[in-house]
């Protein structure tokens, strides 16, 4: 390979539709983006980032219609408060699925 | 901001132990500069990835903050710069890793780099240089878009964790597993299959044909 190829990646990134890592990217992406729409959440008292400390994800909105069963699982716990799925209710449940997959 | 001020600014930040109060105005000084930069910059990243969560961004831009406010002097600026460019980069740079650490501790899959298996699979697809030069934005995010809805954000995530001349680690693909609730074969597949067709839009509407010196 020539060392003037180029990657798939490398060309996304210097052309600044990946995270800018240069200066020249960041001009690229502030030719193609508006920042100034934004509406930071501290912008009348950027302290009170400093009060909160570091923060972790609470949880993940995905825009896809994917979720993973054990996304589906937890749903349907916290649905049930809690509770898990009694046999009698499970057994009722794999007889209408037997139904549905009949008809 | 000028670079001198901005290194005026760093060094209040690290003085905040003993002088708090210059420590508060020189870091409101900073997010207020820098900060919608931020969300922009994240926001554009996230929605590409097909997440559009409020949480996730602030999350990751005040995280990337506080990282300065804690550690003002790691940057270091270079002597032939003339903007603050070379800062926005750096934040760009924090913000990403912010991002990621972030979605790791989420997805539970935090293993470091280094003990982690390589996937050899995602090997950066090679375009020789007359081919990538002829191509443009437009064209780019012309070919990101004949690709349907989801193959895009999981390509765009996938592009996320890629660093230049580094394979993937496979934790990344357990991370877009769970992500995207979809098996790691299902990701290379897609991977596969989006860059093939990115190609196939280049080689059909630049001047050059790309297609023979893809390998």
């Amino acid at each position: 390979m020539s060392n003037k190829n180029k990657g798939l990646v490398e060309l996304f990134q210097s052309k600044g539709l990946l995270f800018p890592i240069n200066s020249e990217e960041v001009t690229e992406f502030e030719n193609q983006n508006n920042i100034e729409n934004e509406n930071p959440k501290d912008w009348d008292n950027p302290i009170d980032l400093i009060l909160r400390g570091k923060q972790q994800l609470q949880n993940i909105k995905l825009n896809t219609n994917s979720i993973s069963s054990l996304e589906i699982q937890n749903l349907a716990m916290a649905a049930r408060e809690g509770s898990t799925i009694t046999d009698e209710v499970r057994k009722k449940m794999n007889e209408d699925r037997n139904n549905a997959t009949k008809k | 901001m000028l670079i001198d001020k901005l290194e005026e600014v760093l060094l209040l930040l690290s003085y905040k132990d003993e002088d708090q109060k210059s420590a508060n105005d020189a870091f409101t000084e900073l997010y207020r500069e820098y900060s919608k930069f931020l969300y922009a910059l994240v926001r554009k990243k996230l929605n590409q990835m097909g997440v559009f969560d409020e949480q996730i961004m602030e999350t990751a831009v005040g995280n990337t903050f506080l990282k300065i406010y804690e550690n003002p002097l790691v940057f270091k600026v270079s002597e032939n710069e003339n903007t603050d460019n070379c800062f926005k980069a750096w934040l760009s740079v924090v913000s990403k890793n912010e991002l990621l650490v972030l979605f790791k501790q989420y997805y539970g899959t935090n293993v470091t780099l280094e003990t982690s298996i390589l996937e050899t699979v995602f090997e950066d697809t090679i375009i020789k240089e007359p081919v990538a030069e002829s191509i443009n934005v437009k064209l780019m995010q012309d070919a990101m878009n004949t690709l349907s809805e989801r193959d895009r954000e999981i390509l765009s995530a996938l592009y996320l964790y890629q660093e230049e001349g580094k394979n993937t680690p496979s934790t990344v693909l357990d991370t877009l597993c769970l992500m995207y609730g979809t098996t790691k074969d299902n990701i290379r597949q897609i991977k596969k299959r989006s860059e093939s067709k990115i190609i196939d839009y280049f080689s059909k509407n630049s001047n050059l044909k790309p297609i023979k010196d893809v390998k």
